[in-house]
């Protein structure tokens, strides 16, 4: 491609931008307080594009076009029901994380859960958690950029993952979550930008032309490929597999530790009311990549004007560069590159968090002397542990997707019984939210295990291809009511009962 | 179970019960069994959910009466997507492009949520936060 310079140029200026605000926001940030959570002094809009930038990961731009492009409409129903999950989200948890993080010094999703069931065994649970989803997600991320960075730039896979995270971790290290909140404004807006203007080309490009035929020619062109189910509600996967989504990916995103943290860096109570005015258009507006990019590179391949792709994952990078103008491939990219990165620097803060904070509080019952270095160190330690978690995976031949929804049910299954409706909820024991976070991690380990073993017969599969995610998250729901219902109600202090009531 | 709210929080585990049983004995009863017993427990575990998240003071009954009514009219969509799929798919109407069933998918599913945030801005303080409770946390938080 001829332009290439230009698009490589267009993201230098992009990586560079990130790193100059990684720079500033290293000003802002003297203490814990300030590098986990920003010193509480977030406001609506920030935290509007914040939330919605840190959603809209890898998984969402490269692993949500490859698995249009593999399953259909199917996937339709993770981006779609995400909407009603921010929705979710902020309805179980904004209002109560804000009145904890002002009420007590909460600095981390451990710190919350540790105080709200008074167990010191739920903070090193949680903890553990956290730190296996993030390197899971974080993983899934990294996979994602080397993906799109190898295929533009042509380079060796392992060099493109490396110098992603290189540049997250600059800005990430000395700019802590500030950096985070403030680097995630600037790729929400390139990631708006770039889904608008590719929904655009990915319809016309369908439509020969003309943007309206763009959905009907799809629709014809599978129907005659002998693909009808593709473009049907349910897609090649079936409805309970859909339904399984919708209910995975609407009640999910309340589980999700890098996003309902968010909500402990709240400047005002007043600040919740407006920010879903922020998240929810523009995560509509990014669905729209998720939603064409894939089908417009499937139906270029049914026709005959591209080749068949090699990896699902490959249809967003594959397709922006044979069909996007320089100019908006180098935006686009960008776009992508910043999906991948908001998503990264959020997880390497909560993971910083867990050794810098969780750990020395369960290990040595105080808090760790310098926690801002620690901090620091250990978003380094976790990056390069992630990088090499991700290296591994790719040579195990894993979708980026799947990791991707691996990640998310494990952390929906650990955390959407314990804090949304834990939270919420005065009966909830400590010994229930211990059980459902135990049980996360065996029922989604366990069902992959017999999912996948012996390779030739496995053992159980669950019926109609319903992911993994959605059973674990049922049935630590229902081990945390019923346990909740038949141990002793703890006894709570004034001060929280306050807070469960408020 | 001696609260109206462990009773709502019993009901959820219930709903999810329900939803695991749909899928795991999925092969056992029809399409259209399992899946609208499905849909309908999902919607209803979300709609008990979302009502224990709003205040329950005499005034915000208005109000949880129109997010009662947000609930079911997403149940109505999700219900809606399973019959036109059943009644319509591969049939030539297409809307936008799409099969009706997709349509819908694309159009209410995404869009459905966006009366939930209109409610959640404009009856905030009489669902969500009472200013009584707002003047409380923010005393609190000025500094001496």
């Amino acid at each position: 491609m001829e332009e290439r310079p230009l698009i490589l140029s267009i993201i230098t200026a992009y990586l560079i931008g990130c790193l100059f605000i990684g720079v500033w926001a290293s000003r802002r940030t003297k203490t814990s307080s300030d590098f986990f959570i920003a010193g509480k002094g977030i406001g609506s809009l920030i935290m509007g594009f914040a939330t919605f930038s840190t959603m809209m990961s890898g998984f969402g731009f490269i692993g949500g076009p490859g698995l249009v492009y593999k399953f259909g409409v199917s996937s339709f129903w993770i981006c779609c029901s995400a909407i009603l999950g921010f929705v979710f989200t902020t309805l179980l948890i904004a209002k109560r994380f804000k009145i904890f993080s002002d009420l007590f010094n909460v600095l981390t999703l451990p710190d919350a859960v540790a105080i709200r069931y008074q167990s010191e065994l739920c903070r090193f649970l949680t903890a553990l958690i956290i730190l296996l989803g993030v390197v899971a997600y974080l993983g899934t991320n990294i996979l994602a950029f080397g993906t799109v960075a190898s295929t533009f730039f042509n380079i060796d896979f392992t060099l493109a993952a490396v110098v992603g995270m290189t540049v997250v971790i600059l800005y990430a290290v000395f700019g802590g979550i500030v950096a985070g909140l403030y680097t995630d404004v600037a790729q929400g807006f390139i990631m708006v930008v770039a889904s608008t203007a590719l929904f655009w080309i990915a319809l016309t490009t369908t439509g020969e032309g003309s943007f309206s035929n763009g959905p009907a020619n799809i629709t014809h062109a599978f129907r005659e490929a002998g693909l009808p189910n593709a473009v049907g509600p349910w897609g090649l996967l079936g409805p309970m597999a859909c339904l399984g989504f919708f209910f995975l990916f609407a009640l999910g995103g309340s589980g999700q530790p890098h996003i309902i943290t968010k909500f402990l860096m709240l400047r005002s109570e007043q600040t919740v009311r407006w920010s879903l005015l922020v998240t929810a258009p523009a995560y509509v507006i990014c669905i729209l990549l998720w939603m064409t990019v894939g089908f417009a590179m499937k139906y270029l391949v049914i026709t005959g004007q591209a080749a068949p792709l090699s990896d699902a994952d490959h249809a967003a990078p594959v397709f922006l560069l044979q069909h996007a103008p320089a100019w908006l491939a180098g935006i686009a990219f960008s776009g992508l590159f910043a999906a991948i990165m908001s998503t990264a620097d959020s997880f390497l803060n909560i993971g910083a968090g867990v050794f810098a904070r969780d750990f020395p509080q369960v290990f040595l019952r105080r808090t760790a002397t310098n926690e801002l270095r620690l901090a620091r160190t250990a978003t380094i330690l976790l990056a390069v542990a992630a990088t090499a978690f991700a290296l591994w995976a790719k040579r195990h031949g894993d979708l980026i997707a799947i990791l991707g929804t691996f990640g998310w049910g494990l952390f929906a299954a650990a955390f959407v019984p314990v804090v949304s409706i834990g939270f919420n909820w005065k009966r909830a024991t400590r010994q229930a939210a211990s059980a459902a976070i135990i049980a996360s991690i065996f029922v989604n380990v366990g069902l992959d295990l017999l999912a996948k073993y012996p390779k030739d017969a496995p053992l159980y599969k669950i019926p109609g291809s319903v992911s993994i995610g959605t059973v674990s998250l049922l049935a630590s729901i229902i081990i945390f009511i019923a346990i909740s219902f038949l141990t002793k109600p703890t006894k709570l202090g004034k001060k929280l009962e306050a807070s469960i009531d408020g | 179970m001696n609260t109206n709210q462990d009773r709502l929080v019993a009901a959820v585990g219930v709903c999810a019960g329900i939803i695991l049983l749909s899928i795991l004995f999925a092969d056992h009863f029809s399409l259209p069994i399992h899946t609208f017993t499905c849909s309908i427990a999902i919607q209803m575990l979300f709609a008990i959910l979302v009502q224990r998240s709003l205040l329950s003071t005499p005034s915000a009954k208005p109000y949880r009466i129109a997010y009662a009514t947000v609930s079911a009219f997403m149940t109505a969509v999700l219900l809606g997507i399973l019959s036109l799929d059943l009644s319509l798919s591969n049939a030539k109407i297409l809307v936008g492009g799409m099969e009706p069933a997709t349509a819908l998918l694309v159009f209410g599913i995404t869009l459905g949520p966006f009366a939930y945030v209109f409610l959640w801005i404009t009856t905030f303080h009489q669902t969500i936060l009472s200013k009584h409770t707002l003047r409380r946390l923010e005393k609190r938080n000025e500094k001496p």
